[in-house]
């Protein structure tokens, strides 16, 4: 027999240890792209959505945590404590015309745990990457009045986390609302260097966005049943606003001696309007998701870039599949869950006439753990994006995630009587 | 798995947490605006004026000059150099000795102006007044000094000069100063002590220019320039045996230089106070050793430098002074020129230094071949940096354009730069900057 006695001290400590660690969520972008705009927007979900490609606006938390739309927390399983973490590794490969490159990175991608207040209201607080930054890249300017050309190397890092609050309502038997309000924090970095010649000196220019601004989401779900499924629709918001950042200006000499400074606040940092649309029909055997996003970058500018951004599209579609009834006795694979998901986008870069496009497949298992609540959920997802042609670049990737949904029980103290 | 495990699990993953350094890509860059724009600046005013100084210390300036020249420029150049010379240290001299010769020899410093290919005479004077400082310190000798010498040279040489391939000029002095010399010097060995009186006796040597001389010459004013007294004594054989009388003493050898300029340009030049800009003397500026004409520089837009909006890095200042073009060149350029700040009395206050503190010298570019693209280039970065701090630019101040080291006291070098609005002509002063974001 099974008795519950207190939550275990070391799950505070735990908790504790997991959002000193979220402070420094790592960065996985090794993309030239990501000098534009915010950097490389990431992607929400944690390891079940992760592992339907993304899938799940319309989806409810359960017995994990589904950050797509702030509402789904109202379905959490009922009196749980969630917690979420995850690991990404990326192997990539970057590809030019004339060159190509690869390697591989890795770290700790998001944090979170969910809470349910009462049957009917719920909430998320964590860690989340909301961009990322990096980048190597150079570029030949000319001296002015002068006929003569120098090269600047741009090196970006850094990025934006967020750490978000989440609450979510079940209002009668249909309909969820949820709202998120995030700190952003983290710091964009771009480090410019000339390189030296017999006119322009070896100068450092570091250019730091120290990211501090609120931001909000909204979210709204809504489900139905018929005799063998439950229908959901998702749709989530976050309004368009200019970040705030204290932006540093510092110049170095050639030898690394800092010659000017400059901060201030500013808030050139936008980022768009976000709609996401979502269906998810959830049968014995299976749940799909299909989700549509909207990104409304037209019309924002940043000082970097020469042209404008366009508006993106993004959809996402996943399913899981659950082919045998979960039993103790089961041979381990009939107790996986099997994903899949497919992802397409025409993101808000173009360059001349060509859009940077994204397109990836995923292949996702979902493990449970000793207790049956809590899982292992892994995923692989092999992708490219970008192009070859107008000098533009193609990164190819497999992303490898690993994300653990920890149930309450796990850390209950058992006694057997 | 337990929960300890998990929470080692954790602490290990934290840890780990790898990154590689990035390719660096060259890819769609031309989509990237750049926040940082490195530009040269070049449309600063840069005013040159010229002026005179009244009279500069020539004394201890290591070389005698004479003879005299003609410049296109400058005027007939004339110079005189006075030394004094001294006793011989060993003065053993038998009192049978008989005189053979006394000569003056004068070391060829190499250098020369004007035309050196016809016949030039060199007499030399005996001075009969006292070489000495006539300042209040008693320390200097001038440009503008002269000391009365007798009228009847001790000896004259008229001669092709061949200065850089003779090593030295010989002038036969007369036989009865030998006669003098000598006698002196068997008194003084007969225990009558003469050293202290000597200068007092033979006060010096003017060494002065033949009046159809057309070239001017450099001596070197050390111990190789001497008056030796040649004489033989007769034994069982014939000894030959001669007495040096060496260069004496720095600071009383100096050059008396002046020049005819009516009819040109820099007769305007009269004071140190008053420069005169170079539109008034026919878009040149001048600089002339020996003579003391100075080039003055003034930048009288400087402190638009503080109206610039951006953000931006002043990196470096560069002066760039242009030469004119003379075919062929009666005096070469000079090799080396040097910065002093200067107010508006046009006072030299100091040299200007880089940042290590070392003078700062231009840099010479000479188109040897075409004679057209030579400049000097000054790297005044450091000077401008102390002359913007404070945010205010004293318009009396500005700079001086002068030579390097002593050669403008002991040579009469010169040149003249161009002051010419044309943009491949005037002087300029080239900013560079980054402006960034």
């Amino acid at each position: 027999m099974i008795k519950q006695t207190k939550i275990n001290t070391r799950y505070f400590i735990l908790c504790v240890l997991l959002f000193a660690g979220g402070i420094t969520l790592g960065q996985n972008t090794v993309s030239p792209y990501s000098i534009f705009g915010p950097g490389e927007i990431q992607s929400k979900g944690f390891g079940t959505n992760t592992g339907m490609g993304g899938a799940g606006i319309a989806m409810e938390s359960g017995n994990y945590l589904n950050n797509l739309n702030p509402a789904s927390y109202a379905g959490m399983d009922s009196l749980r404590l969630i917690v979420e973490f995850g690991l990404q590794g990326k192997s990539y490969s970057l590809n030019t015309s004339r060159n190509s490159h690869s390697g591989f990175t890795g770290n700790l991608a998001y944090l979170a745990i969910g809470f349910k207040y009462t049957p009917w209201l719920a909430g998320s607080f964590g860690v989340v990457p909301f961009s990322s930054i990096g980048y190597s890249i150079d570029r030949v300017n000319y001296v002015e009045g002068i006929y003569h050309q120098y090269t600047s190397n741009y090196v970006g890092s850094g990025g934006i986390s967020q750490l978000y609050y989440s609450n979510a309502a079940r209002l009668g038997k249909h309909l969820s609302l949820g709202a998120t309000v995030s700190y952003m924090f983290g710091s964009l970095i771009q480090e410019e260097n000339l390189v030296a010649t017999t006119i322009v000196p070896s100068i450092m220019l570091v250019r730091t966005d120290y990211m501090r601004s609120m931001y909000v989401d909204f979210g709204v779900q809504y489900k139905f049943k018929t005799d063998k499924r439950d229908y959901s629709l998702g749709l989530t918001f976050a309004l368009g606003q200019s970040l705030n950042s204290r932006h540093s200006v510092s110049l170095y000499n050639s030898s690394g001696t800092l010659m000017q400074s400059d901060d201030y606040n500013t808030d050139y940092l936008a980022v768009p309007n976000i709609i996401g649309t979502g269906l998810g029909i959830k049968a014995d055997k299976y749940t799909f998701a299909l989700d549509y996003t909207f990104q409304n970058w037209s019309g924002i500018r940043y000082p970097i870039q020469n042209d404008g951004f366009v508006d993106s599209h993004k959809f996402t579609m996943g399913i899981e599949l659950n082919p045998w009834e979960k039993r103790a006795v089961n041979v381990f694979y009939k107790n996986w869950s099997y994903r899949f998901g497919m992802n397409y986008e025409s993101s808000y870069l173009t360059f001349g006439n060509s859009n940077i496009k994204d397109r990836s497949f995923t292949l996702g298992f979902g493990i449970h753990l000793y207790d049956g609540l809590s899982k292992l959920d892994l995923s692989v997802t092999g992708g490219m994006k970008g192009t070859q042609s107008n000098n533009l670049l193609q990164e190819k990737y497999i992303l490898f995630n690993v994300g653990f949904s920890l149930n309450e029980m796990a850390f209950i103290k058992r006694k057997i009587n | 798995m337990n929960s300890k495990t998990i929470l080692g699990l954790l602490g290990l993953l934290m840890l780990m947490s790898c990154e590689e350094d990035h390719l660096t890509i060259s890819v769609g860059d031309n989509f990237i605006k750049s926040e940082t724009t490195v530009a040269l600046v070049d449309s600063m005013t840069v005013n040159m004026s010229s002026f005179k100084i009244d009279s500069i210390a020539t004394s201890s300036c290591g070389y005698l000059l004479a003879g005299k020249y003609s410049d296109p420029f400058f005027g007939e150049v004339r110079c005189t150099g006075y030394c004094q010379l001294d006793l011989p240290s060993y003065t053993s001299i038998d009192d049978d000795e008989v005189l053979d010769s006394i000569c003056i020899e004068l070391p060829y410093s190499g250098t020369s102006y004007g035309d050196t290919l016809t016949l030039q005479t060199i007499k030399i004077h005996r001075v009969l007044e006292d070489i000495e400082a006539t300042d209040i310190d008693a320390s200097y000798i001038y440009n503008t000094s002269s000391f009365k010498y007798d009228t009847q040279a001790l000896g004259e040489k008229s001669w092709n000069p061949r200065p850089n391939q003779n090593d030295k000029l010989e002038v036969r002095l007369s036989d009865e100063l030998g006669a003098d010399f000598m006698n002196m010097l068997k008194d003084n060995n007969d225990g009558i002590d003469i050293t202290s009186d000597f200068v007092d006796y033979f006060k010096g040597v003017a060494v002065v220019s033949g009046s159809e001389n057309t070239a001017l010459l450099s001596f070197v004013a050390d111990t190789s320039l001497k008056i030796v007294l040649y004489t033989h004594l007769i034994e069982e054989e014939k000894i030959e045996k001669s007495y040096i009388f060496p260069y004496a003493s720095s600071l009383e050898q100096f050059n008396n230089i002046s020049s005819d300029v009516s009819g040109f340009s820099i007769e305007a030049l009269s004071t140190q106070r008053e420069n005169i800009s170079s539109g008034a003397m026919a878009d040149m500026a001048y600089l002339q050793a020996g003579t003391a004409i100075v080039t003055r520089l003034d930048f009288p837009s400087l402190s638009r430098i503080f109206e610039v909006e951006n953000k931006n890095y002043l990196y470096k200042a560069e002066l760039v002074l242009r030469p004119i073009t003379e075919i062929p060149r009666p005096v070469p350029l000079p090799e080396s020129l040097t910065l002093y700040t200067t107010d508006k009395y046009n006072n030299f206050v100091s040299q200007i230094t880089d940042t290590n503190g070392d003078a700062v010298y231009a840099t010479f570019y000479h188109d040897e071949f075409f004679n057209e693209d030579t400049y000097y280039v000054f790297d005044i970065t450091n000077y401008l940096y102390s002359e913007l701090s404070g945010n205010y630019v004293d318009p009396n101040n500005g700079l001086l354009v002068m030579f390097g080291s002593s050669e403008f006291y002991g040579t009469v070098n010169r040149v003249v730069f161009d002051a010419r609005s044309g943009s491949s002509y005037r002087p300029y002063l080239n900013l560079y900057y980054i402006f960034y974001n």
